[in-house]
């Protein structure tokens, strides 16, 4: 019965490359490096272990290079030039169809086996090979991967995350009910203070009654307050009026005054003046007497005084004549003693005598001429005295026109004066009598000023007595609303932290505590159950592998070692029987290495996918000796044929090609 | 029988059949919680209904 397997644009092999292979046998398959018998071997896991169901098998895939590693672009598995690969084979009429897609997406047509890869896979990249090399012989991955174990313990995990969102929520429970406490305490504190507050309101309020009731005066004094109040404003405006009457009756006293004192002042000067005249005309009126009497009988003596001015100019003539003869008589006496007497021509008359009689007529000239001065300056003044009089007349005429025309001035300004009198008297007689007004009314005023001045205080000591009470009340009324205020706060803050809301149900803290807890014990049984389920898993398949492992080593003449996985740590552990001594991996040769992961792989192989007719075994053989390698192939050879399995042996050939042959059992 | 205790016993059931199930982790993952919060609706329910009662 054979076993077609079909690629198409896989690894290395472009286009379709068909291979058959034969069951119950082991089939080499030869080709020189790079020829593709890695991507055979590949493609042929891939198509049986997909899809890759947990991580670490997914994680495994990556690093057989079955699928590119995070980061890569390309995927390993498709030829560079195809965007597809396509993998087909074919067991007992029945198809298995692999497509891998450039973008890492994959279909299949028959769901694989993960555990395929970690079983039926052996390649020198083989991570058991590896552990081996590496000394590590922790073996808890082989057995979670080919078991439940990891399963469980992915649900464990899950459940345990579920744990923690109900612890979170039961902490929150227990601090709500912290809070809740706490509010409550709070609640019943402002409850106290409010009752206490409440108690002093009362007691303010009632103060406040009492207060208005102790003064029953208080609307009293307000009305009398505003009596007086009124009075003194009032009194204030009557005296303002007052006053301003008495301004503006001062104004016109003083007004009138003046006009009075400048008449008064007129009136004086007219007095002075008429007085002046008065003096003068008594004076003119005496000259005028002194001037008459002088004047008296004027015409006569101006007549004498012209008739004596006539005689002396006669008498001047005269006198003149005979000074000039003398004169003449002189000049001619000139240079004598004597002269021949002129009136009688008879004597002589010497110079002497001439001379003499020259004096005495320039004498009696003289006289004569005084005389005829001092006539007519009496003359002249009869004349002057007569104009005098005439002027002393005329003014006498004008100053007692003066004095009538003054006179009747001056009765005008008596007139005047008596006039003002009148005026200014009764003005002042009205001022005197606004004063005494004004000056009662402010004695009034300052009465009611007085009496409003107690009343006020009085009023000032009692507003401020109620001010306080009302302040204090407002104070307590304010606290009052304000603890009110707090205590819904904490009403409505117990409100919302007395109930949770799980799940769209608001429930009580003690309800959801209830169902919490029972919910949080139901998750911890259920852990604790799939925990010990995962342990069995692996227990189971430790004891599993353990017995196909020393099947194994038995059949493959291995007999000298003991290998096991210890259940209780999961840990490979390896037994020289010859040593009786149990070693450690690190100190097997490498040839025994890579038989002691093929023996791995088989007991995996038989233990969990003997279902899957392949076992895959890459160039495992290199560094074997022929010896070694024919008794490992004869090893091979015989499990083919027990499993009816296709072992598909990959080596390195000289042939260009891939060559399948089958290696027939010796 | 108590109602946790019925619960607890059908998601312990439920729980076997998903690992069980050959379904990839994610799904194992998302089932699993996809019954936890089932069962946990039916349990709030029941007690809750329970409490009313």
């Amino acid at each position: 019965m054979s076993i077609r397997v079909t690629l198409e644009n896989v690894g290395g092999l472009k286009g379709t490359h068909t291979f058959e292979f034969i069951r119950g046998i082991v089939n080499l398959v030869k080709a020189p490096n790079a020829a593709g018998k890695t991507s055979l071997i590949r493609a042929i896991a891939s198509c049986l272990s997909v899809p890759y169901q947990s991580e670490s098998v997914l994680k495994l895939a990556r690093e057989m290079g079955l699928l590119k590693q995070p980061g890569e672009t390309l995927e390993p598995l498709i030829h560079v030039s195809a965007k597809v690969a396509r993998v087909t084979i074919e067991i007992d009429g029945e198809e298995w169809k692999y497509m891998l897609f450039k973008d890492g997406r994959y279909t299949y047509t028959k769901r694989g086996d993960e555990r395929f890869l970690v079983t039926s896979v052996v390649t020198r990249d083989s991570k058991i090979l590896k552990s081996l090399i590496s000394g590590d012989t922790d073996f808890k991955w082989v057995l979670e991967t080919v078991s439940l174990a990891d399963r469980y313990e992915k649900a464990a995990i899950i459940l345990e995350e579920e744990v923690e969102k109900v612890k979170y929520l039961l902490d929150q429970v227990e601090s709500r009910r912290v809070n809740v406490e706490r509010l409550r305490s709070e609640e019943e504190k402002l409850k106290m203070l409010i009752s206490k507050y409440e108690h002093k309101r009362e007691q303010l309020n009632k103060a406040f009654i009492d207060l208005l009731a102790k003064h029953p005066e208080a609307d009293e004094l307000k009305k009398q307050r505003e009596f007086l109040q009124n009075k003194a404003r009032d009194l204030e405006k009557e005296i303002n009026g007052i006053e301003n009457r008495i301004k503006s009756i001062k104004r016109r006293i003083i007004r009138e005054s003046e006009e009075y004192e400048k008449t008064l002042r007129e009136k004086k000067q007219l007095e002075k003046k008429l007085e002046a005249l008065l003096s003068e005309q008594r004076a003119k009126e005496e000259r005028l007497k002194t001037l008459n009497k002088k004047l008296k009988d004027f015409e006569d003596k101006i007549r004498l005084i012209s008739e004596q001015i006539e005689m002396q100019r006669i008498e001047e003539g005269r006198l003149l004549s005979r000074l000039e003869i003398y004169e003449k008589a002189l000049k001619l006496a000139s240079g004598s003693q004597k002269v021949l007497c002129f009136l009688c021509e008879q004597g002589y008359l010497t110079i002497e005598t001439l001379e003499r009689q020259r004096l005495m007529l320039q004498k009696r000239l003289s006289e004569v001429r005084d005389e005829i001065a001092k006539l007519i300056s009496e003359r002249n003044d009869l004349y002057r005295a007569r104009n005098e009089k005439k002027d002393i007349e005329e003014r006498l005429k004008e100053i007692r026109k003066e004095r009538s025309k003054i006179t009747g001035k001056l009765q005008k300004i008596e007139a005047s004066l008596v006039n003002y009198a009148q005026k200014i008297g009764p003005l002042k007689k009205t001022l005197k009598s606004l004063e005494d007004q004004r000056n009662r009314k402010k004695q009034e005023y300052d009465k009611y000023k007085a009496e409003l001045s107690i009343i006020e205080k009085a009023a000032r000591d009692l507003d401020e007595e109620i001010r306080r009470v009302s302040d204090e009340l407002a104070e307590v009324r304010g606290r009052l609303d304000e603890l009110k205020r707090e205590l819904n706060n904490v009403i409505e803050r117990l409100e919302l932290e007395a109930r949770i809301e799980i799940k769209g149900t608001k429930l009580s803290l003690e309800k959801a505590e209830k169902i919490l807890s029972a919910w949080l014990t139901v998750l911890e049984d259920i852990i604790r159950k799939i925990r010990t389920e995962a342990r069995r898993e692996r227990i189971m398949a430790a004891e599993l592998f353990n017995r196909q492992v020393r099947k194994v080593l038995r059949e493959s003449n291995f007999e000298y070692l003991d290998v096991w996985i210890d259940a209780s740590d999961y840990r490979l552990h390896i037994m020289d029987k010859r040593l009786n001594k149990e070693i450690t991996p690190r100190i097997l040769s490498e040839t025994e290495r890579y038989m002691l992961a093929l023996v791995i792989h088989t007991a995996l192989k038989l233990a969990y996918t003997s279902h899957i007719p392949f076992f895959l075994i890459d160039e495992v053989f290199l560094s074997f000796d022929e010896v070694r390698r024919r008794a490992m192939l004869d090893y091979l050879s015989n499990l083919a044929k027990e499993n009816n399995w296709v072992i598909l042996v990959t080596e390195l050939g000289h042939e260009p090609e891939i060559k399948v042959s089958v290696l027939i059992n010796p | 029988m108590e109602t946790s205790v019925i619960v607890k016993e059908q998601l312990i059931r439920k729980i076997i059949d998903i690992i069980k199930a050959p379904v990839s982790e994610r799904e194992l993952e998302n089932n699993i919680k996809e019954e936890i919060e089932k069962k946990f609706d039916e349990l709030l329910y029941s007690l809750v209904r329970g409490a009313r009662e």
